[in-house]
């Protein structure tokens, strides 16, 4: 018995899936919000290390090099994801009152 | 406040009575609602994609945290003493309890800070008077700040 779809005997031919370029893009661009924390003169700095620590799970060496990003120049880029990842990273640091927000990746 | 020991379950604290005294008074003064957060600085219309409306939700947790909190420092069992301050009261908190707490001691910071006009740098005047009206915000920046720092070295060594 063989394979009525193939054309010799112990051969299959697999046909290859149409793939939209756009929605292959699409792909890319569900994961191209950035996440942006933002300098304030209130929260204090381990607070915003520690922060950082419990809502990504980075070590403190990464949570402080972005916590003195933000500190020195107004502003860090945290995480590249999706829309709703970013989005509800964004909820987790509003929680803790850091000042969070999400921007296109290639506005 | 003295750091009495930490282990995998928790950490724990002696709170002299003054301190409790005063976490319990900046806590229990109502406080009306903070500015509401944005989703994006960058765009409106991925603010308004969005579709969140997240200060309800925010309030909604700063109020119910405070209120868990003061439920720990009410309950807490007297034990020993503090030096220099008589009896203590025993503080244990789990990890994710110590999380709340620090989380609405940044709520009072923030609220106190927000109701002075939000000053940059976020630190008192040297001729600010006890009757001044602001007094009170600034006593509350100060005490919960003072604490935060305290907790935060003290279960979160760098």
């Amino acid at each position: 018995m063989t394979d009525p779809r193939s054309n010799a005997p112990g051969t299959v031919e697999i046909q290859r899936p149409e793939v939209d370029p756009d929605a292959e893009a699409q792909g890319i661009r569900e994961r191209d919000y950035v996440v942006i924390a933002w300098d304030d003169p209130v929260n204090l700095m381990p607070y915003v290390t520690h922060v950082f620590q419990q809502v990504f799970g980075w070590t403190h060496e990464k949570a402080q090099r972005h916590m003195l990003e933000v500190h020195e120049q107004g502003r860090s880029a945290l995480v590249r994801e999706s829309f709703e990842m970013a989005e509800h990273h964004v909820h987790a640091l509003q929680k803790y009152s850091i000042n969070a927000t999400i921007e296109p990746g290639n506005p | 406040m003295r750091l009495l020991g930490k282990d995998s379950e928790g950490t724990s604290w002696v709170l002299a009575e003054v301190e409790r005294g005063l976490l319990v008074s900046i806590l229990r003064t109502p406080h009306g609602p903070r500015h509401a957060p944005r989703l994006s600085r960058a765009s409106p219309e991925l603010q308004a994609a969005g579709a969140i409306e997240l200060a309800d939700e925010l309030e909604g947790h700063r109020a119910s945290t405070r209120a868990r909190l003061l439920d720990f420092l009410e309950d807490a069992p007297t034990t020993g003493t503090v030096e220099g301050d008589g009896p203590g009261r025993l503080l244990r908190l789990a990890p994710a309890d110590l999380e709340m707490f620090l989380q609405v001691l940044n709520e009072v910071r923030l609220g106190a800070w927000e109701r002075l006009g939000c000053p940059n740098p976020p630190e008192p005047p040297d001729d600010l008077s006890t009757e001044a009206p602001e007094f009170r915000s600034w006593f509350e920046l100060v005490v919960a700040s003072r604490i935060q720092g305290f907790l935060l070295s003290a279960a979160f060594p760098a």
